[in-house]
């Protein structure tokens, strides 16, 4: 059991690629911690240096009250499960979960037999322990590398994007296995991930990475209802937030550009005084957009893109009849994750199946949307930043404590 | 060929009917193969039908007969009993087993560090190592011999021993560094989180799993050590000390017409070599292939 602090760690590769920048991370004894982000964001990175496979280039790592900059991955009291598995291809299963025990235990033979049988049943391996991982399937194979790191009991659990190798359905299983392990061994543990749903489903609390920056932590819940910044709104929640362009006019209380909606006085001088450009962005989830086949007040006409059916929904795709590019507006130096570059103005909603008929798909008929402003972020273009006081000041306090992790040691 | 109809098929221009030309692709396939297989393996037939009787190759066509009543083993007696073949051999051995047993050492840990660590200057290391292969031995004997000279280890096995593993380490390394660089990095990471040192990780990870590559190596080295023979030559002057290849050689000045001698003397010489190709030959093929494809 061990918590995990990371003191402003910075990782420089060569003499300048920054993989990550000033990272600053509580994580408590026995939590559960996921690293997302795209790729290239800095996340495996993070792990390795938890792991000792990479250096630190600046800052501390303490595992527990020890600064283990300086240790070998063998003194680190972790165990690490790989996205390629590094099964012992040489060694059965049984010898493979046996590796660790023999060289970082004073254990006898019997003992670490007894504790490899345990584990082994505890994860369903029992009857392949005398074969070799070639003989195994991926999910065997995914079985045993996580048996391997748990046979050991150590402080810390290291997982870099285990399941990625794994087709849907099982990765799900997986996932729910892995989850209840946890719970049950109560072990400090860091998830690397780049499947946004897997950090959901999983974490105790999610850090979401970006070109080596951290951009934001916080429970699943927090992330996904009130992200700090457009980023985190894009990459959390699938599919990702629909970003309207739309300039706040403080006179009316209104929004007016891509879609008018009205909001209470109070929010709107608020938002006008964080906002430092003319044209802001609205982030609202796809849950968060209702759909009539008539006008109705306040509301938004769209064209019927395409309708998918889901099953218990269907996502339906809409354009605007002149919308603004978010591309447009948004700063040279603010992320926005890949989705948004790539489906740029893609605006989605769910809706229940059957209440848009299929005939409105490219019709050029129009559908008439309204908005949820309760649920709605408001984000300035130029920094990226959730200006919306609605959104800033109901922040949870581990929220708070977190952003502060940094400093109290 | 879409026009043909389906049951005939070209073959060097001629059209022919499917069968035919698998037939005939057949025979010319085992002409060729069974050819070279003859025109490889007919100096090793001689060399036994002249050690067992030392005719002219014109008499053994002409008069087989006379060959088969002549056949005696008295060549290898006399290679045995009245030559210092028996010293050669076992000096020979030593000299191979010994710098095969300490190439793969050095050149395990050497191809690991150069395929795997990152240090400074490792590019410039390995290029250095490629360089001193652009020497022909020849050249490298002579300031070797001084050095050897200087040092004692002139007219001595362990000298002859170091020499060799001088030589064959470059290539062997560079051999092995491939296989190293197309190793998964996670094994022995997952080795060294595992509780293992890096040199722990290496032996009891990296080594097994490049077994295939190490035995290539091995087979290099013992085919080179066996073969040599200018250096052998040129360091050593004591016939109780010499290997086989210089002594057979001592053979061709004083006994010039024994033919028969010579022959039973390089036969012996080749048999370890014949024996130990033979099962590891499996492990040339998978080691020269293993490090293309391993993921």
């Amino acid at each position: 059991m061990a918590r995990i602090l990371f003191d402003d760690v910075s990782k420089i590769y060569g003499d300048d690629t920054l993989a990550v920048d000033s990272f600053d991370l509580e994580i408590e004894d026995g939590e559960f911690l996921t690293l997302v982000g795209p790729s290239g964001s800095g996340k495996s990175t993070l792990l390795r240096m938890v792991a000792g496979l990479e250096d630190i280039s600046e800052g501390n790592i303490h595992i527990g009250d020890t600064v283990v900059n300086n240790l070998p991955p063998r003194s680190r009291d972790i165990a690490m499960v790989f996205q390629s598995y590094a099964l012992y291809p040489h060694l059965t299963v049984r010898e493979n979960m046996a590796f660790g025990l023999k060289r970082s235990t004073d254990l006898s033979d019997h003992e670490i037999n007894d504790r490899v049988q345990e584990t082994a049943e505890m994860m369903g391996i029992e009857p392949h322990l005398d074969q070799k991982p070639k003989h195994l399937s991926g999910g065997q194979r995914q079985r045993v590398a996580t048996g391997r790191a748990i046979v050991r009991d150590p402080g810390v659990f290291l997982f870099d994007e285990p399941l990625s190798n794994l087709d849907a359905k099982l990765r799900k299983h997986m996932r729910t296995e892995l989850q209840r392990i946890q719970n049950q061994l109560d072990t400090t543990t860091i998830y690397v991930t780049h499947d946004q749903e897997e950090a959901m489903t999983m974490s105790d609390r999610i850090a979401i990475l970006n070109y080596g920056e951290l951009q934001q932590v916080g429970p699943p819940r927090t992330v996904y209802n009130e992200p700090e910044n457009v980023f985190v709104a894009q990459f959390i929640g699938s599919p990702s937030m629909n970003m309207f362009v739309s300039e706040l006019d403080t006179d009316a209380n209104r929004f007016v550009g891509d879609i008018d909606v009205s909001i209470d006085p109070e929010r709107a001088s608020a938002i006008a005084q964080n906002a430092t450009s003319d044209e802001l962005l609205l982030g609202i989830r796809p849950e968060h957009v209702t759909v009539h086949l008539e006008a109705v007040d306040e509301s938004v006409p769209a064209s019927v893109d395409i309708i998918e059916p889901l099953g218990s929904n269907d996502l339906l795709y809409f354009d605007l009849e002149d919308g603004t590019g978010v591309e447009d507006v948004i700063a040279d130096n603010v992320s926005i994750g890949e989705d948004e570059e790539k489906d740029e103005e893609e605006y989605k909603v769910f809706i229940q199946p059957g209440s848009v008929p299929n005939e409105y798909e490219d019709s050029g008929e129009f559908v008439y949307l309204t908005f949820d402003t309760e649920h709605m972020h408001v984000f300035d273009p130029t920094t990226g930043e959730n200006i919306d006081v609605e959104t800033t000041t109901t922040r949870t306090p581990i929220d708070a404590q977190t952003e502060t992790a940094g400093d109290d040691d | 060929m879409a026009t043909k109809s389906r049951d005939t098929t070209e073959l060097f221009g001629v059209e022919l009917s499917k069968q035919t030309a698998d037939r005939l692709k057949a025979v010319g396939f085992h002409t060729i193969l069974w050819g070279s297989i003859f025109v490889v393996l007919t100096p090793v037939l001689w060399m036994v039908v002249v050690s067992l009787n030392p005719l002219s190759f014109l008499n053994v066509i002409e008069d087989p007969m006379r060959w088969v009543n002549g056949v005696s083993l008295d060549a290898y007696e006399r290679a045995i009993y009245q030559t210092d073949f028996l010293i050669w051999f076992k000096n020979s051995a030593i000299v191979t087993l010994a710098a095969t047993a300490l190439t793969i050492v050095v050149c395990t840990f050497g191809a690991y560090s150069i395929g795997r660590l990152r240090f400074r200057g490792r590019k410039a290391v390995a290029t250095f190592l490629l360089l001193t292969q652009m020497f022909p031995l020849i050249l490298v004997a002579v300031p070797l011999f001084l050095i050897f000279r200087d040092l004692g280890l002139v007219n001595t096995l362990s000298g002859l021993t170091i020499a060799y593993i001088a030589f064959i380490l470059p290539f062997s390394i560079w051999m092995l560094r491939g296989f190293y660089e197309n190793l998964p990095e996670s094994l022995e990471e997952a080795a060294m989180v595992d509780g293992s040192t890096r040199v722990g990780a290496v032996i009891r990870v990296i080594v097994p799993l490049s077994a295939p590559a190490i035995a290539t190596t091995a087979i290099f080295a013992w085919i080179f050590a066996w073969n040599e023979f200018v250096m052998a030559l040129i360091l050593i002057s004591d016939s109780s000390k010499t290997t086989l290849p210089p002594g057979l050689s001592t053979w061709v000045g004083r006994y010039s017409l024994q033919w028969d001698l010579l022959m039973a003397g390089a036969i012996g010489a080749t048999l370890p070599l014949i024996i130990i190709l033979f099962f590891l030959q499996k492990y040339i093929i998978t080691g020269l292939a293993e490090g293309a494809v391993k993921t």
